[in-house]
């Protein structure tokens, strides 16, 4: 067992958590994002939000407060199916591949990890990453769940750390990377109930995915 | 069904809270309009889109004093605190404003300190510095329509060692009304292998391959599936196991 600290939380406008914190305190979304996610209470308590699960200052209300965005940035977000969008599907698609989450102290600056169903996420996730950044990440870990691996190293130049493993090869090969673009960028071009800063940071970091995590750069940006 | 277990696991973590006392800047009207724009970003209800214009304009009105609290305020963030630097960043660029130039121009030119992450894959200190600066990038652009000093700033970015900067560059630099006219010397300043940034395209969302049939890409257990839907917003009762009951919210 891990001992770590809280680190310094950015600021909760900026991030959202002052916007989605309060609506995911509602007892009935939290019942079922508990379920639906497969949390595990020995990984939420000491310390990780299970006894103050509406504090933003804690992991538990900051990733409940990333799946209230997940599933509620459609406008008719109750339109699931698969031939919809990205922006409608994804949260049908995190809550069928997740069926055990955990949050866990990790090094500090690692986000999350996912195998066999289960998916832990570090300190990085809760206090580097917007709730946009959040959701991305429940996204990206689901896709590696449903088999897809990273099949190629990260191009010249690539923040990610060049000639590093874990990139994926094309936009076509539909890896963790184009799930992740891909849901950030309907976010910002059709997400509802959020705001203009929040889906022009979700702009930002989806041209930094598309720039930096292919072998091959899919040869667009995000207008 | 997810969960239908809550054995023990093989370890749990604990999370301390420390006592922290953060250092602010000293209060000024500035700095008030400002924190007035950081909640506009995130603010809730039907008119959240007209509190942010407003706040932006409160900031506009006063683009000298808030141009020197934005570098003031950004200067004592945790260097690490990546979302509240970018929310100073997307400040100062949305003031469109030439008083903003320096501070944007400044941060595009300081360069990006070495990654400090062992896994960058995972989380890129490295990555979070380049947001910065293609947000600073993009400000510039917003400059770029009618002011020569923005153009040459737009040119000194394209010397950054970083892709991403250079091809927000190139894009600001293309959609300003010398566009066309700049392609040759843009391409000059490139090199060989990022010629290509000349001919990306900036597209809309609903033109990029999308993902067909994503249920295809569930594993097995996934497809099996069957957990219900989110609750409506208007409030659906969900149901509740035991031995693994959710967390109570504070009443």
């Amino acid at each position: 067992m891990a001992t770590c600290t809280v680190p310094t939380i950015p600021d909760k406008a900026t991030t959202g958590d002052s916007l989605y914190g309060p609506r995911a305190c509602w007892q009935a979304f939290i019942d079922w994002a508990w379920y639906a996610h497969g949390f595990q209470k020995t990984y939420w308590d000491d310390g990780f939000g299970y006894e103050d699960c509406c504090n933003t200052d804690l992991p538990l209300a900051r990733i409940f407060g990333a799946m209230w965005l997940l599933n509620y940035s459609a406008d008719d977000y109750w339109n699931e199916e698969w031939s919809n969008n990205c922006l409608h599907w994804a949260r049908r698609y995190v809550r069928d591949q997740i069926n055990d989450l955990r949050s866990l102290c990790g090094d500090g600056t690692k986000i999350a990890w996912a195998g066999s169903g289960r998916v832990e996420l570090y300190l990085g996730c809760f206090y580097q990453k917007d709730c946009a950044g959040r959701a991305e990440t429940l996204l990206h870990e689901s896709r590696h769940l449903g088999g897809k691996s990273h099949d190629a190293n990260f191009p010249a130049g690539s923040v990610f750390g060049e000639g590093k493993s874990g990139a994926d090869s094309t936009w076509g090969y539909e890896g963790a990377w184009m799930y992740g673009a891909l849901y950030l960028w309907w976010f910002y071009a059709d997400g509802r109930r959020t705001t203009t800063a929040l889906r022009q940071a979700a702009r930002q970091r989806a041209n930094l995915v598309i720039d930096n995590a292919f072998a091959t750069h899919p040869g667009f940006t995000i207008a | 069904m997810a969960n239908e277990s809550n054995s023990a696991p093989s370890a749990s973590d604990a999370l301390h809270r420390p006592e922290r006392g953060r250092p602010r800047p000293p209060d000024s009207p500035a700095r008030t309009l400002l924190g007035n724009f950081f909640a506009a970003m995130s603010g809730d209800g039907d008119d959240a889109d007209d509190q942010y214009r407003r706040a932006l304009t409160d900031l506009r009105k006063h683009v000298d004093l808030v141009v020197v609290e934005i570098a003031r305020s950004h200067s004592y963030c945790n260097a690490r605190d990546y979302p509240t630097r970018w929310a100073h960043v997307h400040a100062a660029s949305e003031l469109r404003h030439p008083a903003a130039l320096p501070f944007l121009r400044n941060l595009i030119l300081t360069p990006i300190p070495p990654e400090e992450s062992p896994d960058p894959h995972s989380f890129s200190t490295v990555g979070e510095e380049t947001i910065l600066r293609t947000t600073a990038v993009e400000g510039i652009g917003h400059l770029a329509h009618n002011r020569a000093d923005a153009i040459e700033a737009l040119f000194e970015a394209l010397r950054q060692p970083s892709l991403s900067i250079r091809r927000a560059a190139v894009q600001s630099l293309l959609a300003s009304p010398r566009g066309r006219k700049l392609r040759a010397r843009i391409s000059k300043s490139l090199p060989e292998e990022q010629q290509f940034l000349l001919d990306l395209k900036r597209i809309d969302v609903r033109d990029v391959p999308q993902i067909k049939n994503p249920e295809r890409h569930l594993s097995e257990a996934g497809r099996r599936g069957g957990i219900a839907p989110a609750p409506s917003l208007l409030g659906d009762e969900a149901k509740t196991e035991s031995g693994n009951q959710a967390p109570r919210r504070k009443e």
